[in-house]
């Protein structure tokens, strides 16, 4: 027997049909969905290279029960850039060279887009505790907190960009 | 609306498919949790991680192995978790999801995350013990996800909040749906499979009193145990001991709650923390594994026993003197 499922995606409304609601959201997002950006390390919840954002949080998607997500909201990598770009914390990571293998790198994307989304501007520290719910086995992390810094640097810089763009299409700003 | 099937089972899915029902009360949860083969589901986290483990060690079986595993600790479950074939959601029941205070006593929902109460301000004051075993669990990324009531249910002698709360004197309300009762964290094994932890119950500290938690990992990040300890004290204002409280996890039978009732009244400094830790190393066992030997444990449940009762004592030394105490 299958059992129906609804919630939001990459913010589509989706519905899938799982045999099991006590899989776990890896397996339904790899597995059925196809989304392969996520990624499966250690399976118990402490590499962080399946990261996800579940109503906007960083949570481990493989120790998310697929069944608990009804009515939920998921972001995944998949949902990061498009055809105006690059998201600012991935924008960051290609400068700052902050990846070697990658395998980790969708992990630390999401994590620290999650970080942004609640906390623009975050200090050292909450960069620093961010980082270390991921495990990277090339870099080292020097060059991946680099680019968390420079995440933080470009999302200003965008949102900056966006507010003088505003301005200028708003009626005042036409005026001026 | 997008709408996608999925395909053929994964090779990593159970063959056995829980069924997973999430009831809007508790009352509901309850009456669910009378039927045969239902448990009570928390956060998720232990579930996912049992079968995971499970199925890491025996692909074609869902059933429990008596081996204890160094990741994910499954080696007993409790008999209110056996051959569950339904899954109550009960995580998210708002009945659960509340800290409440009143003059005497601090009652936290079993549905509260550990990250939630890792960073209540109040509890931090208040039972830094407690919110100091919360934090110290995995990743905060994990806290997110478990649910007090899920991580004390377990039953599992290294659990981080357990030991804690040991030490504070909690008291657990369960409920069915014919009876409400309490338990003592020792005794959470004697659960029902038709009961649920609804809250956990701690007094609130009087007098010049603090509490401290030890965790000592092997390897130093992200993972359980290898020993933990917790104190709790309460001091006169002459500086004697008139609470004394230490509870040891990661050992048989654990957590384990040392019995100091003879020391109480003893001057809270070296010699009554000397004692205490000797206390804790010759009245526990614990257990060889990848973590440690029986015997490097032992050595290192003396010691932290020493920092815990020593961090209590100093909190409790730091809370100014009522002028009159002497309970």
């Amino acid at each position: 027997m299958m059992v129906r499922l609804r919630f939001r995606l990459n913010h589509e409304d989706v519905e899938i049909h799982v045999r099991d609601p006590a899989s776990t959201l890896l397996d339904v997002l790899r597995d059925d969905l196809g989304l392969t950006g996520t990624k499966s390390g250690c399976a118990i919840g402490y590499c962080g290279a399946c990261t996800v954002i579940v109503d906007g949080e960083a949570v481990p998607a493989c120790l998310r029960m697929v069944g608990l997500l009804e009515g939920r909201e998921v972001r995944t990598i998949e949902d990061l850039g498009g055809p105006e770009g690059l998201d600012p914390v991935q924008a960051a990571f290609v400068k700052c060279a902050g990846l070697q293998c990658g395998f980790c790198t969708p992990g630390h994307v999401m994590a620290l887009r999650a970080l942004l989304d609640e906390e623009p501007e975050p200090d050292d520290e909450r960069i620093r505790r961010t980082v270390d719910g991921n495990y990277c086995r090339c870099t080292g992390y020097v060059k991946i907190l680099d680019a968390a810094r420079e995440a933080v640097a470009l999302q200003k810089a965008v949102a900056v960009r966006n507010s003088r763009a505003g301005a200028a299409t708003s009626p005042e700003g036409r005026r001026r | 609306m997008t709408i996608l099937d999925r395909g053929l089972p994964s090779p990593g899915v159970s063959p056995d498919p829980m069924v997973l029902l999430t009831p809007r009360s508790l009352d509901e949860a309850l009456h669910l949790l009378t039927a045969e083969g239902a448990a009570v589901l928390g956060g998720g986290v232990g579930h996912t991680l049992r079968r995971h483990d499970r199925h890491r060690r025996d692909p074609t079986s869902s059933g429990s192995s008596p081996e204890r595993d160094a990741i994910s600790q499954t080696s007993s479950d409790p008999p209110h978790k056996r051959d569950a074939t339904s899954l109550v959601s009960v995580g998210s029941l708002p009945e659960l999801r509340t800290i409440l205070w009143s003059g005497e006593h601090v009652t936290i929902g079993a549905g509260v995350r550990l990250g939630e109460i890792e960073a209540d301000e109040r509890l931090v004051r208040t039972w830094p013990i407690v919110t100091e075993a919360a934090g110290s669990v995995a990743t905060g990324r994990i806290r997110r996800l478990v649910t007090l009531g899920g991580n004390v249910a377990a039953g599992d002698d290294s659990h981080d909040l357990p030991v804690a709360l040991a030490a504070a004197g909690a008291v657990l309300t369960v409920r069915s749906v014919s009876s409400t009762r309490t338990l003592r964290i020792g005794e959470v094994n004697d659960l029902g499979g038709d009961e649920l932890i609804q809250d956990v119950r701690l007094p609130i500290p009087s007098g010049r009193a603090g509490s401290a938690y030890e965790k000592f990992l092997s390897r130093g990040v992200w993972e359980y145990a290898c020993v933990n300890v917790g104190a709790v004290v309460r001091l006169d204002d002459a500086g004697a001991a008139r609470r004394l409280s230490l509870a040891v996890g990661s050992v048989t039978g654990g957590p384990v709650v040392i019995d100091l009732a003879d020391l109480r009244g003893s001057v809270a400094g070296g010699v009554l923390i000397d004692e205490v830790a000797r206390r804790a190393a010759a009245s526990t066992r614990p257990y060889g594994d990848v973590k440690g030997s029986a015997e490097y444990k032992t050595r290192m449940i003396a010691e932290f026993s020493r920092r815990a009762m020593t961090g209590a004592v100093r909190r409790a030394e730091e809370t100014p003197r009522s002028g009159g105490e002497s309970t």
